[in-house]
Formats: C-alpha cells, sequence, structure tokens
C-alpha cells in the first residue's frame, strides 16, 4: 500500500499540490438483526478505496474513487488538484496546517475474539433465544435484537512522510421491545436504545454483557409502561442514568466545542455553537462538579484510536474542568486559531470517499462521589429517567429536549410509580450549572453513539460518553404538547 | 456520463457464477460533486465516485446476503460464495418469497446531462457570485452547491432486468448577520433550473429581515410554514405513518382507520415518483414497478404502502416500495407529494390576525408515532405577523406538537409546491400551509 499511496503523493506534487493526504481505506462489516422471529437484516459487506486530499494554491480539493489501479489513482490525484485550483479562485488566505510531528507507525485496537471469526449462527442462535424472550407476551409486537461489528484498515501517508497503518475494530448488541395495544406504543431497550452497546472492542464485549439475562425484565417494563403513569409537568429534580447521559453529553457538549462549527463552517447543516472564542478558559458551563474529559486513547472507546486522520497522535485533554470551559475538539486546519495552535486530533472521515473533519472523540462526564442508591434517598422529590427515546437540540446548542423511555418517581428518598413518556427540556449551561451530585467510577460506563450525523454530504461517526448517574436540580419535565 | 454498460456486465458475471441457484443482483452506482462553502468562501470542495453492488442468494426458504464495491472476477466470486454460505448457514426465513419475475416499468427519465458535466470551476464561480450578495450587505455566507448522478440496476435469475438514472442538483444557503440568518434551497435534475444567486437573494432577504429579534412567550399561535417546514411533519407521517410494518403492527396513526377521516379535508397526499418534482426510481429493490399511490384523499386515509411481503399479510398487491432486501423497517414511501391547495403565503399572511410566520424547521424528533408527536426548533427566519402584516422578527422557538393534530387545523395550503428536505433528509413536494394553533413550549437565546 505504501507504494500505492506514494503513486498518489508524487503525482498531487507534480501538479503544484503543497500539500496532500492520500488514504487507502478497506472496511469489512457484518449486521445481523432478528425481527419478531425472522431474519431482519443481514450484511456482510466489504470494500476498499482511496481518497485524496491536497492543497493546491492555498486552498482544499478532495478526489475519491474505489479504483487501486495505478493509472486511477494518478486520475484521482490530478483531480484533486483540479479540484483544489477551483476552491483557490474563492478563499481569503491560505490554508495553514498546525505542525505536527512525522510518524511512521501502525496501531491496532485492541481485541481478544476476533468477532469476525465468530460464526454467524453462533450470533443467532443468541439473537434468537433473545427474540423468543421478548415475545412471550402477546403485547409485543415488535422484537428486535441485533448485533454488528466492523473493522477498517486503513492507511495514511502524507507529503511530510507520515505514514500510518491504522486498523479499528469495533463490535456491539443490543435488542427493544416495543408493546403495544389501545392505540398505546411503548419501547424498552437494552443495554441502550438505537441498536444497543457498542464499544471498540472484540466478540468479548458480547460475551460479557448480560444480554439473556435482562430480556425479561426489558419485555415487562415495555409492557407495564402501556398503563404507567404520564410524566407530570413541572419542574423536578432529575437524575438521569449514564444511557441518557451519554447523549445529553454528546449533544451538549460534543457538537457545540467541535471548533469548525464555532467558526461557522457548519451552519448551513448542524448549525454552529455558543462556545464561541471568546469563552474559551473562563465561560462557566457548568457547576464546580461538572469536568468533562475529551479522550481518544480509553480503552474501548469507539473513537478510540492511535492517530486521526490528520496523522495526528490520539491524546486525552478536558473540555469543561470543575464547571469551566477549558477546551476544543479541534484538527489540524482550525487548531492554529487557537493560542496553543497544535491539533486534539479530532480529523476523522466516514469513509475513503468522504473528507476527514472534525468530529467529537470519547468525551466523559468524571465521575463523582455518590452513589446510585444514595443519590435517591438524597432526593426528597424528583423523577429518574433512563434510556434516552428521543432527542433535538436548537442549532447553536442552547435549547434541548431529550425524551427517554422510562422513569420513576421519586418521593421521600425512594423509587415510586413507573412513568411514560418522559420528557425535559433546558438550556444548555443553565442545565449543566444545575448539577448537583454525580456518581462514583463503580458505577461510570463507557457507552456508544454509532449515529452521529454530521457534514454536507453528511457523514457518519462513532464516539462513546463515560458517564455515572448524576441529579440535577429544578429541570422542566413532562414537556407539553 | 455512467452507462448501464457496468451493470449488465455484472449481471451476467454473478448470474452465472451463481451457477443455477436462485440469485439477485443490485448494484448501486454514484458519482458526487460538491463544493461547500462558509463565511464567504470554499471551505470544502470534493468529487467522488463510487459503486456498491450486493448479492443475494435464496435456496429455498434461507437466504445469504453479501456486498462488495470491486468487480474483478476474484472478488465477485468471493461475494457470490460468501452470499452462498450465509444462505447455506442461517436459519431458514418461513415468509421469505420466491424471487419475482420479469415486470414491466412505466417510463421515468430523470438523467440531465449537464447536471453530470457541471465542472468544479463552474460551480465556484456559480457560489462566488452568490457570496458576493451577501458580503456586500456585510453578512457571511454558507451553503453547498451539489451535483450527481445515481444509477441503480435490479436483475435476478428469475428473469427480472431493472434499470434507472436520475441526475440532481443542489443549491443550499445559510445567510448570517449579526443576530440573524436565512435560509433557501432549491433541488432539481437539471442543474440549469438551480439559481443560486436568486437563492442566495431570498436567504439574504430573511437575513436582513430577521436582524433585531424580539423575544415572544412560548405559547400556541397560528403558524404559516413555507414549503421546507411542511416537509418536516411530512418526513415522521411517512416514516411512522404511512409504510405497511408500522400500519400492520398497530404503531401508525392510521392503523385499523382506512376509509376513515384523519386529517383535514384539505390534504391530499400520494406517493408518486413520477410527479415532475421529485427523484427516483420506477421500480423498488425487489425489482417491482413503483406505483402511484394515494395515501389520504381529501383527509381521508386511503391506504400505506407495501412490499412483497406485507402485501403478502394484508392478502393485497405490492405497491413497489420495498427497501433493500432483508428490511427491518419494511416497505417505505419515498416521494411523499401534499396537493397544493388555493392560497398563496402573501394571502396567508394577509388574512392572519396573529400569528407567525416560519421559514423551516431544524433537529426535528419523533416523541409518539401514534401521535405522530414531534419536536424541533425554528430556524433561520421567524416573523411576528399581525393584522395581515409581518410587524418583527422573534427569537427561535421550540415547537412541540401532533402532525396529526396540525394536519386537522390546517386553513390554507399554497398553491405552489416545491421540493423539499427536510432535517433528517427526504425529499418532499409540498406547498406553504397555514396552521391554526400550533404549540411552542419553550423559547431559546437567539
Amino acid at each position: 500500500m505504501r507504494d500505492l499511496t506514494a503513486i498518489a503523493l508524487n503525482t498531487a506534487k507534480r501538479y503544484g499540490a503543497s500539500y496532500t493526504d492520500v488514504r487507502i481505506l478497506q472496511v469489512t462489516l457484518e449486521d445481523l438483526t432478528v425481527r419478531n422471529g425472522e431474519l431482519g437484516d443481514l450484511r456482510q459487506d466489504e470494500s476498499i478505496g482511496l481518497g485524496v486530499r491536497v492543497i493546491v494554491d492555498g486552498a482544499w480539493g478532495f478526489a475519491a474513487g474505489p479504483s487501486l489501479a495505478k493509472a486511477d489513482i494518478r486520475k484521482t490525484a490530478i483531480q484533486a488538484c483540479r479540484i483544489a485550483k477551483a476552491s483557490a479562485k474563492l478563499k481569503k488566505g491560505k490554508i495553514r496546517l498546525s505542525r505536527e510531528e512525522t510518524v511512521d507507525t501502525s496501531w491496532q485496537t485492541p481485541i481478544v475474539i476476533d468477532p469476525f471469526k465468530v460464526p454467524a449462527t453462533e450470533k443467532l442462535d443468541l439473537l434468537f433465544r433473545i427474540d423468543e424472550i421478548l415475545r412471550k407476551d402477546r403485547r409485543i409486537k415488535v422484537a428486535e435484537s441485533t448485533m454488528g461489528c466492523a473493522r477498517e484498515r486503513q492507511w495514511l501517508a502524507t507529503s511530510e512522510g507520515t505514514f500510518i497503518d491504522q486498523t479499528l475494530t469495533r463490535t456491539g448488541a443490543g435488542y427493544s421491545a416495543t408493546a403495544v395495544e389501545g392505540g398505546e406504543v411503548q419501547k424498552r431497550s437494552y443495554p441502550m436504545s438505537f441498536g444497543g452497546q457498542y464499544m471498540g472492542m472484540g466478540y468479548e464485549l458480547v460475551r460479557g454483557l448480560p444480554l439473556i439475562e435482562n430480556a425479561e425484565k426489558t419485555r415487562e417494563e415495555a409492557v407495564a409502561l402501556l398503563t404507567a403513569r404520564p410524566c407530570p409537568s413541572g419542574k423536578k429534580n432529575l437524575i438521569l442514568d449514564g444511557t441518557q447521559l451519554a447523549l445529553q453529553i454528546h449533544e451538549s457538549m460534543g457538537h457545540p466545542s467541535e471548533l469548525d462549527r464555532v467558526l461557522g463552517l457548519e451552519e448551513n447543516y448542524a448549525g454552529r455553537s455558543f462556545l464561541t472564542l471568546e469563552k474559551f478558559g473562563k465561560f462557566r458551563y457548568g457547576s464546580d462538579r461538572v469536568t468533562l474529559m475529551a479522550d481518544s486513547t480509553v480503552p474501548g472507546g469507539l473513537a478510540t484510536i492511535g492517530y486521526d486522520d490528520d496523522g495526528v497522535r490520539a491524546q486525552r485533554w478536558p473540555i469543561v474542568q470543575n464547571g469551566i470551559f477549558v477546551g476544543y475538539h479541534t484538527n489540524r486546519e482550525f487548531a492554529p486559531v487557537l493560542k496553543d495552535g497544535g491539533s486534539r486530533g479530532c480529523c476523522r472521515a466516514d469513509s475513503w470517499a468522504s473528507l476527514p473533519m472534525i468530529r467529537i472523540t470519547n468525551l466523559s462526564l468524571m465521575p463523582g462521589d455518590w452513589t446510585p442508591e444514595g443519590l435517591i434517598a438524597d432526593t426528597k422529590g424528583g423523577i429518574l429517567m433512563c434510556t434516552n427515546k428521543s432527542w433535538s437540540i436548537d442549532q447553536m446548542r442552547y435549547n434541548f429536549q431529550f425524551g427517554c423511555e422510562i422513569g420513576w418517581e421519586i418521593k421521600n428518598g425512594k423509587l415510586g410509580a413507573m412513568l411514560k413518556n418522559c420528557t425535559y427540556q433546558g438550556i444548555t449551561p443553565d442545565f449543566w450549572g444545575s448539577c448537583d451530585a454525580v456518581c462514583t467510577g463503580d458505577h461510570w460506563t463507557l457507552w456508544g453513539v454509532v449515529n452521529c450525523g454530521k457534514g454536507q454530504p453528511a457523514q457518519t461517526a462513532a464516539m462513546s460518553h463515560g458517564a455515572a448517574p448524576a441529579r440535577f436540580r429544578n429541570v422542566t419535565v413532562g414537556v407539553k404538547a | 456520463m455512467m452507462d448501464e454498460t457496468r451493470f449488465r456486465d455484472v449481471a451476467e458475471q454473478v448470474m452465472a457464477l451463481a451457477d443455477g441457484t436462485a440469485v439477485e443482483i443490485l448494484l448501486a452506482e454514484q458519482r458526487e460533486g460538491l463544493t461547500r462553502f462558509g463565511n464567504n468562501i470554499v471551505s470544502q470542495h470534493i468529487e467522488t465516485d463510487n459503486a456498491e453492488l450486493v448479492v443475494r442468494v435464496q435456496k429455498g426458504k434461507h437466504q445469504g446476503r453479501a456486498g462488495c464495491n470491486q468487480f474483478d472476477r476474484a472478488t465477485l466470486e468471493r461475494t457470490v460464495k460468501k452470499a452462498g454460505r450465509m444462505a447455506a448457514a442461517l436459519p431458514e426465513d418461513p415468509a421469505l418469497l420466491p424471487l419475482p419475475g420479469p415486470q414491466t416499468y412505466q417510463p421515468l427519465s430523470r438523467v440531465v446531462p449537464a447536471t453530470a458535466a457541471v465542472s468544479p470551476d463552474e460551480k465556484v464561480e456559480a457560489v462566488r457570485l452568490a457570496v458576493a450578495l451577501c458580503g456586500k450587505k456585510k453578512t457571511t455566507a454558507a451553503g453547498i452547491f451539489s451535483h450527481g448522478m445515481q444509477m441503480t440496476g435490479l436483475a435476478n435469475s428469475n428473469g427480472l432486468y431493472a434499470y434507472n438514472a436520475y441526475t440532481s442538483a443542489q443549491f443550499s444557503v445559510t445567510v448570517m448577520a449579526r443576530d440573524s440568518s436565512g435560509w433557501a434551497e432549491s433541488t432539481h435534475s437539471n442543474i440549469r433550473a438551480v439559481h443560486p444567486e436568486a437563492l442566495a437573494s431570498i436567504a439574504l432577504k430573511r437575513a436582513l429581515a430577521g436582524r433585531r429579534p424580539r423575544n415572544l412567550p412560548p405559547g400556541e399561535y397560528d403558524v404559516i410554514l413555507e414549503p421546507a417546514a411542511v416537509a418536516e411533519l411530512l418526513l415522521f407521517m411517512a416514516w411512522e405513518g404511512f409504510g405497511a410494518l408500522p400500519y400492520l403492527e398497530g404503531r401508525s396513526f392510521i392503523s385499523g382507520k382506512i376509509g376513515q377521516k384523519v386529517l383535514s379535508d384539505k390534504v391530499m397526499i400520494v406517493d408518486d415518483v413520477y410527479n415532475h418534482q421529485t427523484l427516483g426510481l420506477n421500480f423498488d429493490y425487489e425489482g417491482m414497478p413503483r406505483r402511484r399511490v394515494v395515501l389520504v384523499d381529501h383527509g381521508i386515509a386511503m391506504g400505506v404502502v407495501h412490499d412483497r411481503r406485507s402485501a403478502k399479510e394484508a392478502e393485497t398487491e405490492s405497491t413497489g416500495h420495498a427497501l433493500p432486501q432483508p428490511n427491518t423497517n419494511g416497505p417505505m414511501p419515498l416521494n411523499l407529494m401534499l396537493a397544493g391547495g388555493d392560497s398563496t403565503v402573501e394571502e396567508m399572511i394577509a388574512g392572519t390576525r396573529r400569528g407567525l410566520l416560519i421559514t423551516h424547521f431544524h433537529y426535528t424528533n419523533i416523541l409518539d408515532p401514534v401521535t405522530l408527536l414531534i419536536t424541533g426548533m425554528t430556524r433561520d427566519g421567524v416573523f411576528l405577523v399581525e393584522k395581515g402584516r409581518i410587524r418583527h422578527p422573534v427569537r427561535n422557538f421550540r415547537f412541540t406538537e401532533s402532525v396529526v393534530k396540525a394536519f386537522n387545523q390546517i386553513e390554507s395550503l399554497g398553491r405552489e409546491t416545491a421540493y423539499a428536505h427536510a432535517f433528517w433528509g427526504g425529499g418532499i413536494g409540498c406547498p406553504a400551509a397555514k396552521i391554526r394553533g400550533f404549540n411552542f413550549s419553550s423559547g431559546t437565546r437567539f
């Protein structure tokens, strides 16, 4: 592959590129879904292709194609240069990348059991067993259990001399039961919604998840929700479980700290950010108890890498330290806007055909010193909400509204009635400012988000968010329609 | 310019490699160019091409599926064998249907060579002219100018052969002033029908009109929704309501209500790929001819879309709306059209005592599938209308509202329809709409 990347690098140089990177990416994936006792989805796909990104006359160009024939690689590189020359006709200054060390290395996700070597029949046997348990109540109209794994091997070469051979593996599984009766539809998922728990691990993740053990409880909760009380409306103390907090972190802290959004470059689709440059290092984002760490090195994270698509080494750094906003997600293109100037290594593309851009990495709420039992016992009145059901946030990332699959009333320090149709709404800094308790590391889990959309054309990225249950005071719940 | 040659060649090879086993070949090929701009300069600029092959093998009631994007003999052989091995190893699917035979398709041609052929220089020049308008008014523009061609071929060992292609071009622009923004977008198979400068001018006008927005309390307001905002509501109707699977499972707002009045009698919704405003294929992903389906007629629920599996369960015929097989979502309407009415946005404004004019919505999501309760934010222009006139811009709101309720409270629909995209995508033909008593649940800080 080194020879093939060299063809693109040399061609681009001849056509005027002052900088070039070439990514050859080979993707293998498998997805299996059992739905209501039948095979709902089965995919075993492979793809390979090459993307060439260049700077010519101070502007970007990118071209990509599936062919690795030498003549086609040259054509792709020439096309990238042609595109960059066109881009240069509408620029203000020249693109200047942050200075980073060059490397010649390899990296791979540590795995114990290769998920591609586990027979599909074994995987399906597990999914069918779950499916059978989920459908033991006639009110469960949809039972869906899913398992998937993906492997991406990428060879990245840059005109500065970097060459990285990196292999990322991710695996996951989960299920949901949807109960329907009398015009009411309620759903429960395990371990989390939208496909389950995914991590940068091998099949050992699936073997370690108590999937069978929780299927009956999942089914019974879905059915019980049909007749549960609706979430009350008003201002309440709110305890969120880790799976819901993962998405809260993602939407209200991950995206607003992406520097390209801050600079207005995502405005036409995903939007901008309220975390503008003058807030860097001084804005109170949350209470003293709120510390959020970005970490591309944490074991098991979906965004855990050796190097990003700029060839920058994986890092760990604070985004919020004791409530103060102190860090952005950056890449080589935009990092120089900040004083320290070095990239945080957040530049990722979702395929060989996609342009790398700033993506949220693994971003986690650091543990506190409470136990879940202690937290509930300490709450005179409130609601515990678990498992994300829906999400929405404005384009500046201020006003959010989340729905959760299930909730429980908290009265005088004890869990009470089950609640359905749970929603809560807030303004990001006010909400995080109301956080007064976070549970300990014993209750902290790294939860995977596999469907993060951004960019035009739209790209999908995966990352993880670690969280333990946490409490927020006087939150608007039970949003009225 | 792509043509049918590769599909024919690959289909013949795969058929030969399958050696008499029932096999389906789906090849999707696309070429795309996209010029992205922000802060009045080109920020990203790409051209890509790819082709993805999916081979589905059926052995009795067993099936296997494998995909690849290389078409050399060795890769094709590996892919066919992989699908065959899966079919042999995986459990039986009792509901699996035999592959369909040859079908007849209604002609549909949406390929415009000029759209496929536009160069990077031409796109940059168009963007330059568009953002120049914004720069003159001390505003900044962000957006895209994209063009591409999609080709889809589907064949099977039972003699079915389908091939169709279309081109598409899109210009989308958001113009930002200090405390406001405006937006405009247009998508068409013919790039000459997309006018970047005119769209930038509309977005600029909205951004300038939106300066110094005032606070209004959340609550119920009559609303005038521009077509893109209407498309946002319809997308959830398509996803959650008009597919056979949610209908048969009792999760759709029209489950058990076919023939009953479910929406305002002003509402006529069809799925129609043959409408000149939409883009798509004249067959589905089983190779069945895509039919025009009336879903709601004068507010009465008329039906849902089917694939062959759901049609068998419902004892009816496929409407040609299958997604790639197998699929957990069931059939889906991909070319929804809400028929226009007899009004215009200007007339809607003139007839409004107090209400809000909404440009479009952002990051909308579903809370309840049966009532189609959804929530989302307004974006890029909200204006208070009083006594028949636009009074002033207002800050953005979050809405939390049932689409079923909203579509029962339609006062009027625009005469003209536009092909608009929702935040999550899609592509829906719809007019502007005036709706009474639309619920805004909270405000935000801009």
